[in-house]
């Protein structure tokens, strides 16, 4: 498929991919840094400096988002990628839905 | 030569008449009889319709709609068929005869479905809450929650920060269990109200707007004022909103 | 509460049913579809865009039709344009901008109009310099290092008709250097021939104080700067000066002192061969100085060629002459003693002798026996 790539859309698809990415990374780190808080195995001040460090990490991503000036195609990235999951699970869980569809694109198509 | 048969719905009737040139591209739309059933068509070429240019698929769709509505009221009763749905000939068949074979080959089956839709219409209901506003009273009244967001308060910056991700990870799920809650709730409250009831995808909104249900109604025009009231009191709640849409045409229920 | 079908909105749920739902009918009669999309665009997405407000559209998975469309409708911020200015180029650069104590590098956009050079920040919509086409004197390109070592970069410098001088960079300084004179070419205007580009040291000396003067200075130095928070320690170009009071070593990009160590302070200087970057595989010879820094011996490590030689030889000047007029307190006793002294002999007032010359008197004492 070709594609055309100027400065501008692939400031905004690149970049916009990437920092998406990096954001749910931060997330799944979020995740798993509560869950060592709750295990109950960190120290205080090991908390503290976690809390400190993923905070920054925060930060950073808004700033460059900001600069960058692609928060809004992060946020288009981010809901394409949940729509697409959403999709997938619903086929798991709604098979007929899908089928139906399937059926009547497939019957357009004169067999 | 047009030789093929664009299928809007299917009507209850026994006369070939025409309805005027309501159709998309200003065709002619007439019906098609078989016993006492009758294809709302118009004379198409035996391609779909296609096009980039949004403005003219949007009248054409609009236009669909037009014609099944005018059917609907003149003959009480439809079966829409989807966009796009044409019927064309064959060796030695013309595509009317095809569409005959075919109203008779599934009369039984389309004159079931007629007479369970007599007289009845579809609507949407969409009911979304406000996340914020449901997030607040989730604070205020979950006693984990609010003991949570007290203990912020006093912790030094980066265990604030930890313990504010724990505290929005568990109004997540908080909410997240309210919105079964409510969906459920709000399900038996319209199932009550109407004849069949299907639920549908929800759709993704903007930032203060979280759709919890899509369902599509099957009940009569005069039942749906009762479905009205049930649905305004669900509107009324604070967080909640409510979208009525209707009366459509089956598509739902064929 | 009634329902209706009449607002905008409720076209999007129209086509959900029109599109997906209906009665579905025996297949063998139904003529082939050519493909899917069936409609051009996905006009379910476009309008339930326009209803809910969005300010973007749906992302389909990088289908090329729906990301024009995207672009086509997405929000676009432009510069203000004057009646009947027209867009030449654009062009993702930075200007230097060093008024007092702020410098630094602002990003932006390059608008080459038919009448301004205008850099512009899309994120505040803010129109950061610009120059009408007429007041362009003269323009030069020079390579200038990169801050990254062993790089080097185009620098663009416009001169103005009131004889300041500007500087830039961008992704294609030469296209943007020629685009420019082309420009002023078909609106009849001229530049200057062959410009004089007010030749400036980088790195100005006006961090000297009072009644300090330079006593050694050279051409560009790289000096190692240490590691601080999760920036690793990283080689930096920039010029190194001895004054009568200090050694300090200015980084040009930055514009500022980055080392600054009084005199009095330095311990010792040495060379070394060592390898300075990644990039190339040379060894190179490195500048060690030995300074007291908070009363512990740190090493600042600068590098740059040639030059070096001479700058082992003006600072062990200091050095040697320093430790001779230097007196420091006895570890032990406290009295103050010239250090070479100490160090050599020892203290005269307590006995202490520092370990390293117990070592040594003791290794004396052995090859004597």
């Amino acid at each position: 498929m070709p594609i055309d790539i100027d400065e501008d859309n692939l400031k905004h698809g690149v970049l916009g991919l990437v920092i998406a990415l990096v954001e749910i990374i931060k997330d799944a780190l979020n995740l798993q840094a509560i869950k060592r808080m709750e295990g109950g195995t960190l120290s205080e001040e090991e908390m503290e400096r976690l809390g400190e460090a993923l905070q920054d990490l925060d930060i950073a991503i808004e700033e460059i988002k900001k600069e960058q000036g692609v928060t809004e195609s992060v946020k288009s990235v981010r809901d394409g990628l949940d729509s697409i999951v959403d999709d997938v699970l619903d086929k798991m869980i709604n098979p007929e839905r899908w089928r139906r569809k399937e059926y009547r694109k497939r019957g357009r198509e004169g067999f | 030569m047009a030789e093929a048969r664009y299928l809007y719905c299917i009507v209850e009737g026994n006369e070939e008449i025409t309805l005027g040139n309501i159709g998309i591209e200003g065709s002619s739309v007439y019906t098609i009889p078989y016993q006492d059933l009758c294809a709302v068509v118009h004379n198409c070429l035996p391609e779909p319709y296609k096009s980039e240019d949004k403005e003219k698929v949007n009248l054409w769709l609009t236009t669909h709609e037009k014609v099944v509505d005018v059917a609907w009221e003149r003959f009480g009763t439809v079966l829409p068929l989807g966009f796009d749905t044409i019927i064309k000939g064959e060796e030695g068949i013309t595509p009317d005869e095809n569409m005959k074979k075919w109203l008779k080959d599934d009369y039984e089956n389309l004159r079931q479905k007629l007479g369970k839709l007599k007289d009845r219409a579809e609507y949407g209901v969409q009911i979304s809450w406000n996340p914020k506003v449901i997030g607040e009273r989730l604070i205020e009244t979950n006693p984990e929650i609010k003991k949570l967001s007290e203990e912020i308060k006093s912790k030094s910056k980066g265990l604030a920060y930890m313990y504010k991700q724990k505290l929005e990870n568990l109004l997540k799920k908080e909410m997240e269990k309210e919105a079964d809650r409510c969906f459920k709730d709000f399900y038996e409250q319209i199932k009550r109200c109407v004849e069949e009831i299907k639920v549908e995808k929800t759709k993704k909104l903007e930032e203060d707007k979280q759709m919890l249900m899509n369902l599509s109604c099957l009940l009569s025009k005069e039942k749906s004022k009762i479905l009205g009231e049930e649905l305004e009191k669900i509107n009324n709640m604070k967080g909640f909103l409510v979208r009525f849409t209707g009366p459509w045409p089956p598509y739902s229920f064929v | 509460m009634e329902p209706s079908r009449d607002t905008h909105a409720t076209l999007v749920d129209l086509l959900d049913r029109i599109l997906d739902k209906g009665l579905v009918i025996n297949v063998d009669v139904i003529v082939s579809v050519a493909g899917i999309p069936l409609i051009g665009v996905n006009l379910r997405a476009a309008l339930a865009g326009m209803e809910t407000m969005l300010k973007y559209g749906v992302m389909q998975a990088w289908d090329k039709k729906s990301r024009a469309w995207e672009r086509e409708h997405r929000k676009k911020n432009v510069p203000s344009l004057l009646e009947g200015e027209e867009i030449v180029m654009k062009m993702f650069g930075s200007h230097y901008y060093s008024k007092g104590i702020c410098n630094a590098w602002r990003p932006g956009y390059f608008y080459l109009t038919n009448k301004r050079l205008i850099l512009y920040r899309q994120d505040f919509d803010e129109i950061t310099f610009q120059i009408p086409l007429e007041e362009i004197k003269a323009l030069v390109t020079r390579e200038e290092a990169h801050f990254v070592k062993g790089k080097k970069k185009e620098a663009l410098y416009l001169i103005d008709k009131q004889d300041q001088v500007h500087r830039f960079s961008a992704v294609e300084t030469n296209q943007l250097k020629d685009a420019i004179e082309q420009n002023l070419a078909t609106s009849g205007l001229s530049l200057e021939e062959s410009p004089v580009l007010p030749e400036f040291e980088e790195g100005p000396i006006d961090f000297l104080t009072e009644g300090e003067e330079v006593t050694h200075r050279g051409k560009k130095v790289w000096y190692l700067v240490p590691a601080s928070g999760i920036q690793q320690e990283t080689w930096r170009p920039g010029h190194l000066y001895l004054t009568n009071k200090r050694l300090c070593w200015w980084y040009d990009f930055d514009k500022k002192l980055v080392f600054d160590v009084p005199v009095d302070r330095i311990v010792s200087v040495n060379t070394e061969m060592r390898k300075t970057s990644g990039l190339d595989s040379k060894k190179e010879k490195t500048l060690d100085v030995a300074y007291r820094f908070n009363s512990a011996k740190t090493i600042a490590s600068f590098s740059g060629g040639g030059q070096i030689d001479e700058w082992v030889e003006a600072l062990n000047r200091i050095v040697s002459g320093k430790i001779s007029e230097e007196t420091e307190a006895c570890p032990q006793c406290g009295k103050p003693t010239p250090a070479k002294e100490l160090l050599e002999k020892g203290c005269t007032n307590c006995g202490w002798v520092s370990p390293r010359l117990k070592k040594k008197m003791a290794q004396a004492a052995l090859s004597a026996e």
